[in-house]
């Protein structure tokens, strides 16, 4: 487990959200703050400086809740991880198209929570853009729900966007409605000198994922459903393009979100007056 | 503060010319383009850049007046109209396109830039700004931003919201401050996407930092006409559930296209089909040859009346020629029009459709579709008139119905116009009452007066609904 040392007893581990309202409820009768986590594989990365009296993980909540493959929505349980998402996700042809360090390990609510950067950013956009919606419990044991299972939708403000990101200092995720879209059914790697690719750039048609292989000033690019032809690009062995996007993506270093000068506001209007909560000293 | 001395100290900071109070300026300003709700202002500004827009808001912050800004004033929830005795801030000055930056592929824009023009400039670049609301033609980015507006094609390339990467805001106190990071680096509060849609309750957009997406190599437009309606939507949920990811998927019903075909928009659409169905794909030319055989092999499984292919630019426009002037054309069969905004999911569209024929048939009024359906944003458009209060009062109870049976079905109650004046009383049918009442107190951490924008977005239970003239005198509710 990454992040700072934490007894295994001052971490409580949720069965369900009605079981983290509770969890969360008592701490506070005890005069306890608590902080909300996953499997805390991220927690040395996004929060070192983090302290809390109890630490209240929802990693054992990762059940999918509903799946409408038809309509290209789900909703997981935030303990959910990326890997048993794409279990489910099985012969429905659909992925979360979302690339970021730490998949292996960690929950799909730490992920969002701490804003992960995804490698998929640029072909297929930003992660918070996949997250449709979600289940909260606010710092006083509110529960809440946030956007819609549709994947369109302006009614009232978008509570969403405001808590992803926000490393648990605003509510505890209890799940997350997601967007999904067609997975590529192939994938091809091409290798290009790094100084061709300015050039290049514009008459290729744009990449799923680019990034340097090694550090022989070569570039690897992934299509998705694509052979690419250019005299610049290279055919790469597939299993070997995995093997060193793996290794770029284990090696890749987060820059820490910048702090909000509005976060102590935002917490008091999440929950006026509660106790301390999710808060970094 | 007297009343004199503060709309003295905004001539001085805009100019003789551009504070408008005579009655006859100010009636372009008392709606939106749901002429429901009316109101006039007390006086309409219309700054020249951004330290004229935060000093105007200082001043009538300290002076307690109420005020909201405007884009082109398309909107179609009732968001940019102020309650008696507020201010209007128009934006329509502030329109340069500061910088286009090819190589990051980011524009930086005045909030009154239009929509189109931002994609025209872009063109030389190989350029274009994707949200496309049929309004573009229009329709402010700064509006855009504030209702986070869809378009036909953001089936694949999501709204407004997933395009703009930072702004520069004027708070409700004059305070100036950026949200949000053009290298798109994560902040621990988003508050970009908090403000995306927040219908100009929150902080006045002065400048935004947009991403702007290639051109695509190959664009080929499908047109397929079907015998009704329920088919074209049928069709829409199979293109979605077998993966495919055309750039749009737009359904105009048979009283749309007849709308059309009797107007300047004509385009040559099949009068006598029940629907026809509107599909671009784009892209590399490799990937469009891989999906468009796909797509036709999918509609080759439906009953068309005819299926046709508009591969040059002249033969694309004139599809959408007639999607996009339909709202238009509709706007012509009555004095008033009620565009409704509901969203349910992608499978259910053949099931709403159903009912929105039924709630026609209830209402005695004529309602034709043309919609979003890849989003399954449907925009039943209703005309009536006004000056009826039975018919307006038909039309409300008719939008309300179906909206109602939007959530039943597990979507929303606005897709891209927002709730406004609108929508207020559904909103505490979608969300329950803590969510309302945190959304109420996220406003006042950045609005705390509530002078931005008053009585907009949330239900506030009093004073909206009366603060406003009704068109037609409905009663609310
Ligand atoms: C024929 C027709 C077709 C349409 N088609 C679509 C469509 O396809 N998709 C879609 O999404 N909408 C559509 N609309 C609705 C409308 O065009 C959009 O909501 C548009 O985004 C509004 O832009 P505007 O500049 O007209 O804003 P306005 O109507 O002037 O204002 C809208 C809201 O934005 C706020 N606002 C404006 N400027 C700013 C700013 N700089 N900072 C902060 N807040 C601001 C206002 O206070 C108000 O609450 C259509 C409307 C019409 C009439």
């Amino acid at each position: 487990m990454g992040g700072s040392k934490v007894a295994e007893q001052d971490i409580v581990h949720a069965k369900d959200a009605e079981d983290a309202v509770a969890l969360l409820q008592g701490a506070h009768a005890e005069g306890k703050s608590v902080m909300p986590c996953g499997k805390r594989s991220r927690q040395a990365r996004v929060a070192p400086t983090a302290r809390a009296d109890r630490w209240l993980s929802m990693a054992d909540c990762d059940r999918l809740l509903w799946l409408d493959a038809e309509d290209q929505t789900c909703e997981v349980q935030a303990g959910m991880s990326m890997l048993r998402l794409r279990e489910h996700l099985q012969g429905t042809g659909l992925e979360l198209a979302l690339m970021c360090r730490g998949e292996q390990s960690g929950t799909l609510g730490g992920l969002f929570l701490s804003a992960e950067p995804s490698l998929l950013a640029s072909s297929c956009g930003p992660s918070r853009d996949f997250v449709l919606g979600g289940g909260w419990i606010l710092a006083d044991g509110t529960p809440i729900r946030s956007g819609a299972r549709v994947v369109k939708s302006v009614a009232g403000y978008d509570v969403t966007r405001l808590l992803l990101g926000s490393r648990g200092q605003l509510a505890i995720n209890t799940s997350l409605i997601l967007r999904l879209r067609p997975a590529p059914r192939e994938l091809h790697y091409y290798v290009v000198k790094a100084a061709l690719w300015p050039e290049l750039r514009d008459c290729l048609p744009p990449p799923r994922l680019l990034f340097p292989a090694d550090e022989s000033g070569y570039l690897l690019l992934q299509y998705a459903n694509l052979e690419v032809k250019h005299n610049a690009l290279q055919a790469f062995d597939f299993r070997e393009g995995e093997r060193q996007r793996c290794a770029y993506l284990e090696a890749l270093t987060t820059q820490l979100p910048t702090p909000s000068p509005w976060l102590e506001a935002t917490a008091e209007a999440c929950a006026p007056g509660a106790p301390h909560f999710g808060r970094q000293p | 503060m007297s009343k004199t001395s503060w709309k003295a100290q905004l001539r001085e900071i805009v100019g003789m010319d551009y504070l408008l109070d005579s009655p006859a300026a100010l009636l372009a300003y008392e709606s939106d383009a749901l002429t429901l709700f009316r109101c006039k202002p007390a006086a309409v500004l219309l700054p020249a850049d951004t330290a004229e827009v935060a000093k105007c808001v200082a001043v009538l912050h300290a002076a307690k007046i109420p005020f909201a800004a405007r884009g082109a004033g398309t909107g179609l929830s009732g968001g940019a109209l102020v309650a008696e005795g507020g201010v209007v801030i128009a934006m329509t000055r502030m329109k340069r396109i500061h910088a286009i930056d090819a190589e990051q592929r980011i524009a930086i824009v005045d909030p009154g830039v239009v929509n189109l023009d931002l994609s025209r400039a872009a063109e030389k670049f190989g350029l274009r700004y994707a949200p496309d609301p049929a309004s573009q033609s229009v329709s402010t980015l700064g509006g855009n931003m504030a209702e986070n507006a869809g378009g036909p094609m953001c089936f694949l390339h999501g709204t407004t919201a997933n395009h703009v990467l930072a702004v520069d805001v004027v708070l409700p106190d004059g305070r100036r401050e950026t949200w949000g990071d053009v290298q798109n680096q994560a902040q621990d509060l988003d508050l970009r996407g908090f403000l995306c849609g927040s219908e100009g309750t929150v902080a006045i957009a002065v400048r935004l930092y947009l991403k702007l997406v290639p051109v695509p190599e190959k664009v080929v437009t499908l047109m397929a006409a079907f015998h009704s309606i329920g088919e074209a939507c049928s069709a829409v949920s199979a293109i979605v559930a077998a993966g495919l990811r055309p750039v749009a998927l737009e359904v105009m019903d048979q009283a749309t296209i007849q709308a059309v075909e009797n107007s300047v928009y004509r385009t040559g659409l099949p009068t006598d089909a029940g629907a026809v169905l509107v599909i671009e794909v784009e892209g590399p030319s490799a990937t469009v040859e891989h999906d468009l055989p796909q797509i036709e092999a999918l509609l080759a499984g439906f009953e068309l009346l005819r299926l046709e292919r508009a591969e040059t630019p002249e033969q694309r426009l004139a599809v959408w020629k007639g999607r996009k002037g339909a709202g238009g054309a509709l706007g012509r069969l009555a004095p008033d029009s009620y565009v409704m905004d509901g969203v349910v999911p992608r499978s259910k569209l053949t099931e709403i459709m159903e009912y929105v024929a039924e709630v026609q048939v209830e209402s005695g009024l004529p309602v034709a579709n043309l919609f979003h359906a890849g989003d399954g944003n449907i925009h039943p458009h209703f005309s009536y008139d006004g000056r009826d209060p039975k018919q307006a009062a038909a039309v409300e109870k008719a939008g309300a119905k179906i909206l109602r049976r939007c959530l039943k079905l597990g979507g929303s109650i606005s897709g891209e116009h927002g709730i406004g004046l609108e929508k207020q009383h559904l909103l505490a049918e979608q969300f329950g009452a803590n969510e309302i009442a945190l959304m109420e107190r996220l406003r006042r951490v950045f609005n705390p007066e509530d002078l931005m924008n008053p009585g907009r977005g949330l239900p506030m239970g009093k004073g909206c609904a009366e603060a406003f003239h009704r068109h037609g005198r409905i009663q609310s509710g």
